[in-house]
């Protein structure tokens, strides 16, 4: 009894808190996540995102939540919405790479949430990578998170959203995507390492007592049946 | 013969390392010597351009010790990273054939890197590096490919323990260009081996063939 009152003024409590909270997601909406984070189109001038199959703008989510991996998130605006697509498009963090970006929307919506460009860590496939690494990755500055949280969309990490900065090292892991890219920017594969020569030799261990063996034992029989032969042809000569 | 990991070993050409050349005119059939050997790591000053070897397959390689001269054929083994190395050894044939690691470089004129030979020393076999114990610095070695005739000189030789993941420091940079590394068992006393024997030399002269 006490533990459905409890209940009820807990829904009570959290129909109060608007878009966003539990209350609105049995109003009919659904949390989504953006997908393609990993594989987006190259573009150094901004983060695009779209959410497609959106039946009007008015049902269009009005923000996104974007969460990049130098620590930063931000609500990203509605900018553009055309034919059933909603644009969403920011300029913060351009040096780093998004870890996760959310929305709101109805439910019953069927459509794509991706990234559709932004930044690339690395070039386009087809350009040959850079010449052997001389930068190493810059210092950890004071604007750099201590610890970046691991790559999730689901997770974004609860930091607060700081000032955008371009000081911020890109190369912070921040995904699957993150990690190739790491790679591929430190270009080919360590050195070869010269292990030790397993390069001396021992004794046959098998072969030599078996032949000793086998030549003794033919020896032996060879002489048995000399012996036996030569007694046979005595006897034959006795009874002669 | 301590257990290793199963190797590879092929002697068809591989493509691992190709030599580094430049652009200048090739000076075939030249004898070209190198301007900085005794540098670690740096190239020669002058670098004449040998062409390139037709394939990256077998080679014979010869040390003239003041003892007499060892002589093997060289054939390809492909060894992981900081792996031991352990020579085929099934049959009397490839007991007596040391191994070039293909991950490492081809021996050329001016290579990329370092170039690295193991080979079997024996007591009960006829094996290619039984002798290399009595190589000293200033000995020669002779690579020869089916492009170029390589004049290397022992530059420095020491022991390393068996149970290290890799080989000593001043023999274990792959890197170091024109240079080329031996390495073989030592044995103490009997058949107890638990150093190797490594010997480094450093590429005095090239002659294209």
């Amino acid at each position: 009894m006490a533990l459905g009152l409890a209940g009820f003024a807990l829904m009570l409590l959290q129909g109060t808190l608007g878009k966003g909270g539990a209350a609105a997601h049995a109003a009919g909406v659904q949390e989504i996540s953006a997908k393609a984070l990993t594989s987006h189109g190259c573009d150094d001038t901004e983060w695009h995102f779209v959410i497609t199959s959106v039946d009007s703008e008015a049902l269009a989510p009005p923000t996104i939540q974007v969460t990049w991996a130098n620590g930063a998130s931000a609500d990203v605006k509605l900018s553009a919405f055309t034919g059933g697509v909603a644009h969403y498009r920011t300029e913060a963090n351009l040096d780093s790479i998004v870890t996760s970006a959310t929305a709101t929307i109805y439910d019953g919506w069927s459509g794509q949430f991706n990234l559709s460009h932004g930044p690339c860590a690395t070039p386009p496939p087809s350009s040959t990578p850079p010449p052997p690494p001389s930068s190493t990755p810059p210092p950890p500055s004071s604007s750099t998170p201590p610890s970046t949280p691991p790559p999730s969309s689901s997770t974004p990490p609860s930091s607060s959203t700081p000032p955008p900065s371009s000081s911020s090292a890109p190369s912070s892991p921040g995904s699957a995507s993150t990690t190739a890219a790491a790679a591929a920017v430190t270009t080919s594969s360590p050195p070869f390492v010269p292990g030790a020569g397993q390069t001396g030799d021992s004794p046959p261990s098998s072969g030599l007592p078996l032949r000793t063996v086998l030549l003794t034992t033919g020896l032996g029989l060879l002489g048995c049946a000399s012996v036996l032969g030569l007694q046979l042809l005595r006897r034959r000569g006795n009874h002669t | 013969m301590a257990s290793a990991p199963p190797v590879r070993v092929t002697s068809t050409p591989v493509q691992s390392h190709s030599p580094s050349t430049s652009g200048s005119p090739s000076t075939t059939g030249s004898l070209a010597t190198a301007g900085s050997a005794s540098g670690n790591g740096s190239a020669p000053s002058a670098k004449t351009t040998v062409p390139p070897a037709a394939d990256q397959g077998e080679f014979s390689l010869v040390v003239a010790t003041g003892a007499g001269k060892i002589s093997t054929s060289v054939d390809a083994i492909s060894v992981a990273s900081g792996q031991p190395v352990d020579p085929p050894h099934e049959t009397a044939a490839q007991w007596a054939t040391a191994v070039w690691v293909e991950q490492s470089s081809y021996p050329s004129g001016w290579s990329d890197g370092t170039s690295y030979v193991y080979g079997h020393a024996c007591h009960h076999h006829v094996c290619p590096f039984t002798n290399l114990k009595d190589a000293v610095v200033g000995d020669r070695v002779i690579i020869t490919t089916a492009s170029s005739t390589l004049t290397y000189r022992i530059g420095q030789i020491g022991l390393s323990a068996k149970s290290a993941r890799s080989l000593p420091s001043w023999a274990s940079d792959s890197t170091v260009p024109d240079r080329v590394v031996l390495v073989t068992c030592a044995f103490e006393q009997g058949d107890t081996s638990t150093q190797n024997i490594v010997v480094v030399a450093r590429l005095q002269a090239v002659r294209a063939r």
